[in-house]
């Protein structure tokens, strides 16, 4: 069997859960490579969350939320932004390629913009390989 | 009496293993002994503690343990400062991720380890750092997660056993303590820095720059009750000149946790602990010096997040003593 990249995707309740909706809605297509967990706000998405996608095998993760200045909460997406940078180094640090985890900012109305970002993280990833093949020991 | 179901009981994991307790005891109950394998039988059981920080420490001990990745955690050192074969290495554990994870909450480990760098090339020695070290598993093995810490210990005992070192020096007492107790058959002795530099002002070699403060010594437990070393850290303080050394109310094998351990159960209890310390501390002087890189990361959070008005300032030992320490 070939293999085929396994992505976990955080979806904002408000902005970019609804702009995956949309993208269902209007038929747009995108890899299914993506399993989808819906939370309130970006910002809910707590680093530990991260390292545990990745510690069960998780080949990429991806943190998506309102534009910045659109957040239900106001500065959730802020709060997951620095949270993000701060996990690409601590990944690193960990050995583990910084470029497999992602932040993406989706609006509801953005259903062709989901798709378009699930097809190249999908692919960013498959170039990367397993997540224990090309840096593990 | 009704059996109380302790597998499933909010108490086991509240435990800080602090030790406090063990002091007082006229029976010497073992007790945090018993709270470590109660733990271990709870989780085969399902329980298990409230992580703090969303399990982000824990979840990284085992993506170590995991060995699939190859760390790569030294970007901050300096390789003119350490050497790649000599007798005495220094421990790095987890400073690293520890610093990146938390700096926002004022916990500058890599300073820490630096300092330490620093403050053992000015006493003569180039440590060797351990490229391939893991994780030591002091937390994993307090929160009962025996199998992540054996696959730790074993990892770890191999690199010490091939790497033909004679002394390993730790910043931090955690992983002290973890290899001293729970590691077999330790051929490598083992050191904090502050035993080290202690032996070295006994030499009679050690001159110190002025710091001019008035502090306290706050002795984190498993460097205090667990380890011993009460003297040694105080000693070379007093050496400094302009420091003056108050003691808290509760001291030496009396003193007062940090109010966290293994990185679970912070909760308002920890909170008070902390405020209460830090009162304690404050009524004694402003500046609080401490061994443990943890300790001063609880303390800075309940600092930020509580908004203690009162002017304190928490410095660890090594850094300063590395910046007072004068090179030979």
């Amino acid at each position: 069997m070939t293999w085929e990249p396994s992505i976990l995707v955080f979806c904002c309740n408000w902005c970019s859960y609804t702009g995956a909706d949309a993208a269902g809605i209007s038929r747009y297509q995108y890899p299914p490579n993506v399993q989808i967990v819906r939370v309130m706000c970006s910002g809910r998405v707590d680093p530990g969350f991260v390292l545990r996608a990745f510690h069960k095998g998780a080949d990429g993760v991806l943190v998506t939320g309102c534009h910045p200045g659109d957040c239900h909460y106001q500065t959730g997406n802020v709060q997951a932004e620095k949270r993000v940078e701060m996990l690409k180094v601590l990944i690193d640090q960990l050995g583990i390629q910084s470029d497999r985890l992602g932040l993406e900012w989706i609006s509801a109305a953005e259903g062709q913009r989901f798709a378009n970002v699930i097809t190249d993280f999908v692919s960013k990833v498959r170039g990367l390989g397993p997540l224990n093949g090309g840096e593990g020991l | 009496m009704a059996k109380r179901d302790l597998t499933d009981d909010e108490l086991v994991w509240n435990c800080l293993t602090c030790k406090l307790c063990q002091n007082y005891c006229p029976e010497d109950v073992d007790f945090i002994g018993f709270i470590k394998d109660v733990r271990g039988i709870s989780r085969d059981n399902g329980g298990k503690p409230e992580y703090t920080h969303g399990e982000m420490m824990q979840t990284m001990a085992r993506i170590v343990a995991s060995g699939k990745f190859r760390q790569n955690k030294l970007g901050w050192l300096d390789k003119s400062k350490v050497s790649t074969d000599g007798e005495v290495a220094l421990w790095i554990g987890c400073a690293p991720y520890v610093d990146t994870a938390l700096k926002e909450v004022g916990s500058d480990q890599v300073q820490i380890t630096q300092s330490a760098i620093e403050l053992l090339n000015k006493i003569g020695i180039k440590p060797r750092i351990l490229e391939e070290e893991v994780c030591c598993g002091h937390d994993m093995l307090w929160i009962g997660e025996e199998e992540t810490f054996e696959e730790l210990k074993d990892k770890n005992l191999e690199v010490l056993s091939e790497s033909g070192i004679s002394k390993l020096v730790f910043t931090c007492p955690e992983g002290y303590e973890v290899m001293k107790h729970y590691y077999p058959n330790m051929d490598v002795e083992l050191a904090h820095i502050s035993e080290v530099i202690s032996d070295y002002v006994d030499e009679g070699k050690a001159t110190f720059d002025p710091y001019e403060a008035k502090i306290t010594y706050q002795d984190p437990c498993r460097l205090g009750r667990f380890l011993g070393i009460y003297d040694q850290p105080r000693k070379v303080l007093e050496q400094i000149p302009g420091i003056e050394l108050v003691e808290m109310e509760r001291n030496r094998s009396r003193s007062r946790c940090c109010g966290v351990s293994a990185w679970i159960n912070c909760n308002q209890n920890s909170k008070k602990m902390q405020l209460q310390r830090m009162e304690e501390a404050v009524n004694a002087a402003h500046t609080l010096v401490t061994n443990g890189p943890k300790c001063i990361t609880h303390f800075n959070c309940v600092k930020n997040e509580n908004g203690f008005e009162k002017e304190i300032e928490f410095i660890d030992w090594t850094v300063i003593v590395s910046q007072t320490l004068r090179g030979v």
